[in-house]
């Protein structure tokens, strides 16, 4: 064996309690080498992780550095190994400025006399900001006045700033927007140049083919195979992780486009936070494709168009199938085709007008998740499940019963809380319970983000088969591949504009799409 | 032989769903055992005294005030609020009440006027609240020590303590039958409006996740208005019976209230801070466990003043059983 191999564990077993999370894993890291870790969901490769960086004990098995036996009791010590990584969630304390968050459990390293010299615990922030490219920030402010994006990358600087020989990156980049990603790439490649070892733990294959000079592939918790990269090849890959044959292209086949004329939603001329005069129409059997940056303000046009944000500018209007008793006597005489606009204002006139909505946050937004199966499903739609003007547990369950069947939600039952579900289960409650409150229009921010190819292939067939039904849905999404994969209609999105329309196009590809967006 | 093994296994697999019944309904368990518990041991060591026919007459006077209270306080307390001005509120209720009766208002009008204050109240705190985006423990700090004021003051204004002239008047609040009628019809309409109707089902949805309630389509802030409201008139409701208890009002009436129902609604299993786990029988189990065990202990002889004392050990043992988080519970990372 050659010495270059920084980390090598050897029949790694995790158990938490009956469950196998982990199941004799043989994983190398070699110095120079970006590895990728790659698995479906709860196949174990967090977990893998997390026992390098100590923070779960290992059950079984024994972990090396540099050939020497390893075995990390927390997080500091494998810190003084030289091993840092950054993790899926934000790891970071809100409360505290940014400087204290970057020497968090560490500010004895600048004890002087007793105290802390604080002036030097600034000065040593700064320096490790400047890693991330994120000099000239006031270190002392709250960390809460940075976005998402820039809160991760003060935690790459934290993890940079001890100069680690291994690097671990945890499902970061899912939750990053492009540029953000872009940043992740070119540190770790930069890391690779130092001759420095890289982890990095995904499940967006194409971007761990792109990145990584090799990919160890986990499922069940057992290792599966490895890839070296002149073997990478995509179908393969896939196929190893999910343990099945998985077809290559898992978007809708069809490439004619078309939809109703009827509008089901309208945008017109409005301006509101990060947006500026935007106008566009839905339409009933339309799947609408917004694309961007993740500022291009399309997650605030989602919520725009659900009723969750103000306008400065311009109105939304939905075409409901209003019963208001004053609209059907003045009306009765015009077409049922044409519904009487109603301004989309609130909430609740979005609910009542049957629009759903899945936000990008999902796990913070849309579920509740210390709520049973049963509850999250119903939960919008109680007006719906009244009887006599009241709810009945009878109706509660049987309204569950058949989103978990029609959508197939895998769950002991329907009282099992959503926090111990899988994402791909997950975000199919959070389309039941729209879908079960006979939502026509449905408005999903990121629908496929955090789940695996599998989930994937199966969201994507449930949005095809909605549309046939004649649902109206916008998808907002980062990986364009999905939206040329999925839209009758792409619109890209740049600083708050819509910037170009694209219709349904079998050449339409991303490079042609990211001209709009960058 | 072949049959032996598959009824061994059949045995063997009733007993491991017999463990995960226990382990998933834990909470359940704990929230009856204890009733069960305090039942049965204070009547061992009362000799039976405890379930004596007086005695249950006192145990129902005791529990009819913090019962109805604690049912009002559910709706509040799921939608992770927290109120502490319920004895404040208590005291300056049953103030009006007293006046209004002896200006010779009917027993029924003194009632509306109780509810109004105490619904006055409950309004303002969630208002405070809502508006200045304040925490609703804290705005009821504020609620508690106004109305324990204004008590304080007008009581320090008379010569004597406030008290209800014509007693008579009360009578229908002493009333046993009108007391058991009453501890029936608040359980049905608490259960009935938690249980079966939007209010109770969206509150545990706000006290788990306020966001996700709201883009599912809950109103938060009427849905805290309402339970507010609700609150405020069972415990002007509840104020009517401690003021025919007491026949008097003064500075220390009420006092101690409100921890009281926390304790009741703890000792019924309720996850203080709100959420899915929230239960309207936490107020029905826990008043009467509480009730049982304040009763209890003096029937068997211990001593005012370690009274307090020995509550305080076995409110920490039902603690340590419900609330805390077993270890093994920690989330798998993925």
């Amino acid at each position: 064996m050659e010495s270059n191999v920084f980390l090598e564990t050897v029949g790694l077993t995790k158990k938490f309690e009956e469950t196998i999370a982990v199941n004799n894993v043989n994983l190398q890291v070699k110095l120079g080498e970006i590895r990728g870790l790659i698995g479906e969901n709860g196949s174990g490769k967090s977990t893998v992780s997390s026992m390098i960086c100590g923070i779960h004990p290992v059950t079984n098995g024994e972990m090396f550095i540099n050939g020497e036996k390893y075995q990390p009791k927390n997080p500091l010590e494998a810190r003084d190994n030289k091993i840092s990584m950054i993790v899926q969630e934000t790891g970071t304390l809100n409360q505290l400025p940014i400087v204290d968050n970057i020497f968090l459990g560490d500010e004895a390293r600048f004890r002087k006399n007793g105290f802390i010299d604080r002036s030097k615990m600034i000065r040593e922030a700064e320096k490790a900001l400047e890693l991330v490219d994120l000099d000239g920030l006031d270190v002392t402010k709250s960390i809460s006045t940075l976005d998402f994006e820039e809160r991760k990358l003060v935690e790459i600087a934290r993890a940079l700033y001890y100069n680690p020989t291994l690097f671990i990156v945890d499902e970061t980049t899912t939750a990053l927007s492009h540029e953000g990603r872009e940043m992740i790439h070119k540190i770790i490649k930069k890391l690779k140049r130092e001759n420095k070892a890289v982890l990095f733990i995904s499940h967006d294959l194409p971007e761990l083919i792109s990145v990584c000079d090799a990919l160890t592939i986990l499922r069940d918790g057992e290792f599966i195979t490895e890839f070296d990269k002149k073997d990478f090849e995509e179908d393969r890959i896939k196929q190893s992780m999910v343990g099945r044959k998985i077809e290559g292209d898992f978007y809708r086949s069809d490439y004619d486009g078309n939809f109703d004329s009827q509008v089901v939603l309208s945008v017109k001329n409005v301006s509101a936070k990060k947006l500026k005069d935007i106008t566009l129409d839905l339409h009933k059997g339309e799947i609408l494709g917004i694309g961007g940056l993740s500022g291009s303000g399309m997650h605030e046009l989602g919520k725009l168009m659900y009723g969750g944000l103000k306008t400065t500018q311009g109105e939304v209007f939905v075409y409901g199938e209003e019963k208001s008793p004053f609209l059907k006597s003045s009306t009765r005489n015009k077409s049922e085709k044409n519904p009487k606009p109603i301004p989309l204002r609130t909430i609740k006139i979005a609910i009542d007008n049957k629009i759903g909505y899945v936000s990008k946050d999902r796990d913070q937004e849309t579920l509740i998740l210390d709520a049973s199966v049963k509850d999250n499903l119903a939960i919008s739609a109680l007006d719906k499940l009244k009887k006599y003007g009241f709810i009945l547990p009878g109706s509660e369950r049987r309204f569950a019963e058949k989103q978990i069947n029609e959508l197939n939600i895998k769950c002991r039952n329907m009282n099992q809380n959503v926090r111990e579900l899988s994402g791909g289960n997950k975000q199919k409650i959070s389309f039941g319970k729209w879908i079960g409150n006979n939502s026509r229009i449905l408005i999903l921010d990121s629908p496929t983000r955090g789940v695996d190819v599998g989930v994937k292939t199966t969201m994507y067939k449930l949005l095809y088969d909605l549309k046939k039904q004649g649902y109206s849905i916008l998808i907002i999404s980062e990986e364009l591949q999905e939206l040329i994969g999925m839209s009758d209609r792409i619109l890209m999105m740049k600083e708050g504009r819509i910037n170009k329309e694209f219709a349904r196009n079998k050449n339409l590809n991303e490079s042609t799409l990211i001209d709009y967006m960058i | 032989m072949k049959n032996e093994t598959a009824i061994k296994n059949k045995n063997g697999d009733s007993l491991y769903k017999l463990l995960n019944f226990l382990k998933m309904n834990k909470n359940i368990i704990i929230q009856y055992s204890s009733l069960l518990l305090v039942v049965v041991i204070f009547t061992v060591l009362s000799d039976g005294k405890l379930l004596s026919s007086i005695n249950i007459q006192t145990i129902i006077r005791q529990l009819v005030v913090i019962f109805t209270i604690s049912v009002g306080l559910v709706f509040v307390f799921s939608h992770g609020n927290m109120d502490i001005s319920v004895g404040a509120v208590v005291a300056l209720s049953s103030m009006v009440a007293a006046f209004s009766l002896n200006a010779g208002a009917p027993v029924w009008f003194s009632t509306m006027i109780a509810m109004s204050v105490s619904v006055a109240c409950y309004l303002l705190n969630i208002y405070v609240a809502n508006q200045f985006g304040l925490m609703a423990v804290i705005s009821s700090l504020a609620i508690m020590f106004i109305a324990r004021g204004i008590v304080t003051y007008i009581v320090s204004t008379t010569n004597m303590s406030i008290r209800v002239t014509e007693i008579a008047v009360l009578n229908l609040y002493n009333n046993l039958t009108f007391m058991i009628l009453s501890i029936i019809i608040v359980g049905i309409i608490g259960v009935v409006l938690f249980n079966y109707k939007k209010i109770g089902k969206q509150n545990k949805a706000i006290g788990d996740n306020m966001l996700s309630a709201t883009q599912s389509g809950v109103n938060v802030k009427k849905s805290k208005v309402i339970s507010y409201i609700i609150a405020g008139l069972l415990v002007g409701y509840g104020s009517m019976f401690s003021l025919a208890r007491s026949l008097t009002v003064s500075e220390n009436s009420g006092m101690g209230l409100e921890m009281d129902v926390i304790v009741a609604l703890v000792l019924g299993g309720m996850a203080l801070s709100g959420g899915s786990k929230s239960k309207i029988s936490s107020a029905i189990v826990g008043s009467i466990t509480l009730v049982l065990l304040n009763n209890g202990l003096t029937m068997i002889g211990v001593p005012a003043e370690v009274v307090s004392l020995v509550r305080g050990i076995i409110f920490l043992l039902v603690i340590f059983l419900i609330l805390r988080r077993p270890r093994s519970e920690k989330v798998v990372p993925r």
